[in-house]
């Protein structure tokens, strides 16, 4: 008897099931969802005429389910296709249902499910249970889906955020840190200064707001501090050296404590080298005091160097010490976690030619690592994300009379936190929506205003956002004696000796391998904003996660 | 997918987020003090008693221990199997793309701007508001609603730069459906280019420019915003004047995208996708290989196309597999008492507003005891329904009303039951239902598997047909013009020529028969001095180019594909095209489809070996399929100037004169000619009784049981060019999907 393999459960798959299995060919049905029937059986009607869609397909449904040529199989995905001879080979992967063949369809359990998600089927207008029975032609599974709830599905590391917030629901602030701790390094700073992709996800979201899971966070991290402080609780104790191979992590950021943390709980050797003189990365260096107090993060590395961690400071890999004298000196692997710390830049006139322009990474950097000096009167910024910012909000603080930032869309479009913008114009911060800037003007060599243009938004591009199209004629000018471009970041790569052999992509971040973290040269790893261009405080952690277990996979090998 | 404001059931006190201290805005100044002060305990514990615990499966194993049979089994692992195969046939489906992330149609967060899905399930009886059309936002009737257009497709910048091909007529039935409900209903349909689905669509559409209450506008839209009490406001530029209106609902029609997981599955099966992850060289009608893609994998197609893509991969892979065929068996009738289960879906979609008086009927019949009420025949309520007259030793059942499920479906359905059962067409009235209850049961039903079939007519359908047919071991009789064989695409006169000697197939001139007679199903066609016999007929006569004379300074597209070829258009400076030429007016109401596409082949063509030349297409509509839509996007890249008029632009002494009365000089004015029906169908239509409908083509049905079926002869098949314009692979497709559709016919 020959045999055929069908995917998918529409209408076409049907109709060409039962021709080949009313001619005597035994059929495979696979749908890779728990209900057969696609998309037509969603659609109340069908064109051209007017017949209800479920009509058109319940026949054809209700034979494939009986004949006996046709194995319908849901929650089934194709894996493999081998081509052998005359014939394939098929590996077909199929998803547990969580119930079996003696299910008598009685709805009994339906009805006591206390968990009430979304109709998928209904488009999210209405409710069911976690008991999938909505689509009219459920009728073969019973599909009980898996649990995993929307936050810890849009966390980059999933935390299981659901028993951390049930664990203070229920007082245990402790256990609460604990759950954090087995996926996230850093609580504290992340409860600060994380874009949250959870909150955006919760479900709650969509009743009234979501859950304040970031500050509730921050609360049981505070909480543990607070104890530290108040001597209730003693600190961790330092870990006795480890034995297994030594590993070199080029940058103290995010990714780079991550993978340390990581490593030195498998055992590993863990040493960083940070060119500045303090920990945290872009988390020091850019995001401000206000935001992020700098004993947070004091605190949270010391724990990383008690589980063994080394930390050397002020010291750059570069041209004296470089990636080959590592290896040389017995690192089995490297991690690269530089960051992206180079901003880009305008491209347009003038640019190059005045005093009075810097750019927000060295401005903040400056700032953070001390120097409080009033910058300038008159303030322009250029951006619209969080180094804008963070930019704009400094500078008010530093005593600059007036602050503006300009932006090439409008506010929908920003990609800096909605609260942070909230936060800027309470203190003052002007914002003005649709200006590109068009030239930088200056006079005896210091910078005196910039001349813009108006947009308005056009066509859509690749992110979905529409892009700023300036209108001809509009050009305006205004005055200021500082301009902090905020445009965006791309990774520094010039300290890379010649000839290091690493692939750079051409916008100079590492090439790596997504699941593994490594690079083309086997015992090199990277990862955080040095692979992906300037991103969030989590997804570099989650880089983190994963070169860590590329480099123990790596080194076990 | 997104998220309802109107939802009943939550049980929870609603109460929103705890607010975090901060710093106050005088004490921020000058200093760097952290802002945010983070929640106090008590904060803490109010904010984390609010989480719902997500909605999902908690794994409380409540249902586990309700369930009587232990079917629920927790830990249940996911398996895997391994199975050898002969062939193999894709058909995943569609994805309805998410306008989450365009930003400005404001859809994430706004309750009344839905999409086209959602609105089909709104509309649905067994939808989240049980087919009572109300808006999401408070449950109050819209009156007032907009459809916008292109969501997700013809977007070169979001990387779909191809045309959803369905969205318009989607549209169209949607705006019909709310008229119908509502008669006070004003829509208002926001478009880039009107396209709808073949002839059907163009009829639609002509109802829907009939309709005062719908207004189509052609427009860009800026923005869309929801205002707090549901109102949806509208910002769009029409003729470079922004303008705002506000409607109850926003409906966004979405495109429809490959399936999210064709690019895996391509991978894995080893066949090629284009950039938008459709199928892109292994379509039935390509015939290659074992493994076949069908159903909206190789475009985004309606039904009626999905199902027949989906025999012509059924056909495709039978030709290269030897297997017999099974001769299906005869159900024998028995005695006994006749039960009705009646389908109140079914009532209340074919009988709308009398479906209770039919229902009252029935219940007060002297059936009354015998009537089975089912909320859904099909579903396990029927089934249901069958169990309990099982239990009351009922040994016959007929199914009233039902649009779908076919006799043979529901025979086998009550056989489970140890029933004989029937279904009583949806034409058939109450009274005649009553009538002549016991005969629908005086006929075995018996597949009839065709034997001699005639074909009419002479193009790429008919030659698959016959080729598919003769294969499948039937005696063919194939009668056509003989000087249709001129016409014949290159490629196929081999196919022909092979096919002509098969000596189960027997050739007639078409104006040598002299007459068709005979019952449905025992047709003889009678031939001078001779006789045939035929079982079932198909039609299938190809389409001709409604061509013009040449002239000088007018000629037509083909005629241009030839000059650009030939290099012959020195001395040309200006070029105009002409769209829908002798298409859509009123001889000949349909679009020619494939115009549009030749007219920016040609237009790109000049651009390339003539930067300079200056090119306008002055168009009622660009219409194109898929993604035919880079044409256009090319086009405007490469400066064709696009003017869009309303009406028919009528021709003056070879002169093109705008609607506003200006005259537009050229060079050059290429008529975009479109296709006719061959000239053979209304002898065809003669000879076999059928209907032509307002193109001069043949009238078929295109409703599931009777695909292709000519709307008044239940043993005619009409294919390809007999039916509408079609293109070489859908008249493929057509040819090898009849054989499939004739035998499923019953007697």
């Amino acid at each position: 008897m020959d045999k055929v393999l069908i995917i998918g459960t529409g209408i076409a798959s049907l109709t060409a099931a039962m021709d080949l299995a009313e001619k005597g060919i035994y059929v495979y049905l696979l749908e890779k969802e728990a209900f057969a029937g696609g998309l037509l059986s969603k659609l109340n009607t069908v064109f051209p005429d007017d017949d209800p869609s479920i009509c058109k397909i319940a026949d054809l449904l209700f034979s494939a389910r009986n004949h006996p040529n046709i194995e319908l199989m849901t929650l089934a995905k194709l894996k493999s296709l081998k081509p052998e001879e005359t014939k394939f080979k098929a590996k077909i992967h199929l998803e547990s249902k969580r119930t079996n063949d003696d299910c008598n369809l009685c709805d009994r359990c339906a009805e006591v499910c206390p968990a009430k998600p979304f109709n998928t089927f209904n488009e999210g207008l209405s409710l069911r249970t976690a008991i999938d029975t909505s689509n009219p032609y459920s009728e073969e599974v019973y599909y009980i889906e898996k649990e995993t709830p929307a936050c810890i599905e849009a966390c980059p590391v999933h935390i299981d955020i659901r028993k951390y917030i049930g664990l203070i629901a229920s007082r245990d602030y402790l256990g609460a840190l604990n759950v954090i701790r087995e996926k996230n390094p850093l609580p504290g700073i992340c409860g600060r200064v994380c874009n949250h992709p959870c909150e955006t996800a919760c479900n709650r979201k969509k009743y009234d707001e979501a859950i304040s899971i970031d500050a509730l966070k921050r609360f049981v991290s505070d909480y543990e501090l607070a104890l530290y402080r108040e001597g209730k609780l003693s600190p961790l104790p330092i870990k006795a050296p480890s034995t297994k191979e030594k590993v070199a992590i080029i940058g103290a950021g995010p990714a780079g404590l991550t993978v340390a943390h990581d490593l030195a709980k498998m055992g590993y050797r863990p040493t960083i080298f940070e060119r500045a003189p303090v920990p945290g990365g872009m988390l020091w260096l850019c995001i401000p005091e206000y935001r992020l107090p700098r004993d947070i993060i004091q605190v949270e590395t010391e724990q990383i160097e008690r589980l063994g961690t080394e930390i050397i400071y002020n010291h750059p890999i570069g041209s004296e010490h470089s990636l080959d004298d590592l290896r040389r000196e017995g690192f089995k692997a490297i991690f690269i976690g530089v960051g992206a710390h180079k901003g880009l830049k305008l491209r347009i006139p003038g640019e190059d030619d005045f005093k009075g322009l810097l750019d927000c990474i060295i401005y903040l950097t400056r700032v953070n690592l001390g120097d409080k000096t009033k910058p300038g009167k008159k303030v322009i910024v250029i951006g619209g994300g969080n180094s804008a910012i963070d930019s704009a909000r400094v500078s008010l603080r530093l005593g600059c009379d007036e602050v503006y930032i300009l932006y090439r869309r409008s506010r929908l479009e920003m990609p800096a936190n909605s609260w942070e913008v909230d936060a800027a114009e309470d203190e003052g911060v002007n914002l003005h929506f649709l200006i590109i800037p068009e030239k930088i003007i200056g006079e005896n060599g210091r910078v005196t205003g910039i001349r813009c243009l108006k947009s308005k938004l056009g066509k859509l591009d690749a992110s979905g956002r529409r892009q700023p199209v300036p209108i001809p004629g509009s050009e305006f000018e205004i005055e200021c004696d500082l301009i902090i471009p905020a445009i965006s970041q791309e990774p520094d790569v010039s300290w890379l000796a010649a000839g290091h052999g690493l692939e750079i992509s051409k916008w100079n971040s590492f090439n790596i391998n997504t699941r593994t973290g490594q690079t083309n040269i086997p015992h090199i790893f990277a990862g955080g904003d040095a692979v992906t261009g300037p991103q969030t405080v989590i997804k570099a952690i989650a880089a983190g996660h994963i070169a860590a277990e590329g480099i123990d996979k790596y080194l076990s090998n | 997918m997104k998220k309802d404001k109107f939802i009943p059931d939550f049980s929870d006190v609603p109460q929103k987020r705890t607010r975090m201290n901060e710093l106050h805005l005088e004490e921020r100044k000058e200093n760097f003090l952290e802002v945010e002060k983070g929640f106090t305990e008590e904060q803490a514990l109010i904010e984390a008693q609010r989480c719902f615990s997500c909605r999902r499966c908690l794994g409380c194993g409540l249902c586990l221990a309700e369930c009587d049979t232990e079917a629920i089994k927790f830990d249940m692992k996911d398996a895997s199997r391994e199975t050898e195969i002969d062939g193999v046939i894709i058909a995943p489906g569609l994805d309805v793309f998410s306008p989450d992330k365009l930003l400005h149609l404001g859809y994430k967060d706004n309750c009344n701007i839905i999409t086209s899905i959602e609105l089909e399930r709104i509309l649905s009886p067994t939808g989240p508001y049980k087919g009572i059309l109300m808006r999401p936002f408070d449950g109050t009737y819209p009156h007032k609603i907009a459809f916008i257009q292109c969501i997700g497709a013809r977007e070169e910048g979001l990387g779909r730069d191809y045309c959803g091909n369905i969205c318009c007529s989607v549209t169209l039935k949607h705006s019909l459906e709310i008229m119908k409900r509502f008669v006070d209903a004003r829509i208002t349909i926001f478009y880039r280019d009107m396209r709808p689905y073949g002839k059907e669509g163009e009829l639609q559409f002509g109802e829907v420019l009939d309709k005062k209450s719908i207004k189509l506008v052609n427009c860009e839209i800026d923005s869309i915003r929801q205002n707090d009490d549901g109102q949806v406001m509208i910002t769009y530029n029409k003729d470079n004047n922004e303008q705002e209106e506000g409607f109850d609902l926003a409906v966004l029609s979405v495109a429809q995208g490959a399936e999210a997981e064709t690019r895996n599955l391509a991978r894995t099966a080893g066949i090629k996708i284009n950039k938008y992850g459709f199928a892109e060289d292994n379509s039935p009608a390509r015939m290659n290989g074992k493994i076949i893609s069908a159903g909206s994998f190789i475009e985004p197609c309606n039904t009626m196309d999905a199902v027949l893509s989906g025999h012509a991969a059924a056909t495709a892979l039978l030709k290269q597999l030897n297997t017999s065929e099974v001769q299906s068996e005869c159900i024998v009738p028995v005695d006994g008492e006749t039960a009705i289960l009646v389908c109140e879906y079914g009532l209340k979609n074919i009988w709308k507003d009398h479906a209770d008086s039919v229902l009252k009927k029935l219940t007060e019949s002297s059936f009354k005891d015998l009537v089975y009420l089912s909320s859904f025949a099909c579903k396990k309520d029927g089934t249901g329904k069958l169990q309990g007259m099982k239990e009351n030793d009922i040994k016959r059942v007929l199914l009233f009303p039902c649009y779908g499920i076919n006799s043979k479906m529901f025979s086998l359905m009550a056989q489970k039951y140890n029933m004989q059962g029937a279904v009583v067409d949806k034409s058939i009235s109450v009274e005649e239902m009553i009538m002549r209850h016991r005969e629908f049961f005086s006929l075995p039903k018996k597949k009839c598997i065709s034997q001699k079939v005639l074909i009419l007519g002479f193009s790429v359908s008919a030659i698959i047909a016959c080729d598919t047919l003769l294969d499948f071991g039937k005696e063919v009789i194939w009668a056509f013009s003989d000087s249709d064989k001129e016409y014949i695409l290159p490629g196929y006169k081999e196919k022909y020529e092979l096919l002509s000697t098969n000596r189960n197939l027997a050739l007639l001139d078409l104006k040598d028969i002299i007459e068709v007679e005979g019952d449905y199903f025992k047709r003889k066609i009678k031939v001078s001095g001779n006789e045939y016999e035929a079982d079932r007929i198909i039609v299938a006569t190809s389409s001709r180019k409604h061509e013009t004379e040449e002239k000088p300074k007018m000629i037509s597209n083909s005629q241009l594909a030839r000059r650009i070829a030939e290099n012959d258009l020195s001395g040309i400076n200006k070029v105009v095209f002409l769209q829908c030429h002798g298409s859509r007016n009123v001889e000949f109401p349909f679009c020619s489809r494939f115009c549009c596409k030749e007219t920016l082949e040609n237009a790109l063509e000049i651009r390339r070996s003539y930067p300079d030349c200056e090119i306008s297409i002055i168009h009622r509509g660009i219409r194109l399929k898929g993604a035919e839509e880079e044409l256009l996007t090319a086009s405007i890249e490469a400066n064709v100037n696009l003017i869009k008029v309303e009406n028919e632009i009528i021709l003056d002494n070879d002169k093109v004169i705008m609607p506003d009365g200006e005259e537009i000089e050229s060079d050059l004015i290429v008529l975009a000619t479109g296709s006719r029906p061959h000239n053979d169908l209304p002898g065809i239509s003669r000879l076999l009784g059928l209907e032509l409908d307002e193109g001069k083509f043949l009238k078929a049905s295109n409703e599931m049981g009777s695909l292709l079926q000519s709307s008044n002869n239940r043993d005619v098949w009409i294919l390809g060019n007999a039916r509408d314009i079609t293109s070489i692979d859908e008249e493929v497709i057509q040819g090898l999907a009849i054989a499939q559709i004739i035998d499923e016919s019953v007697k």
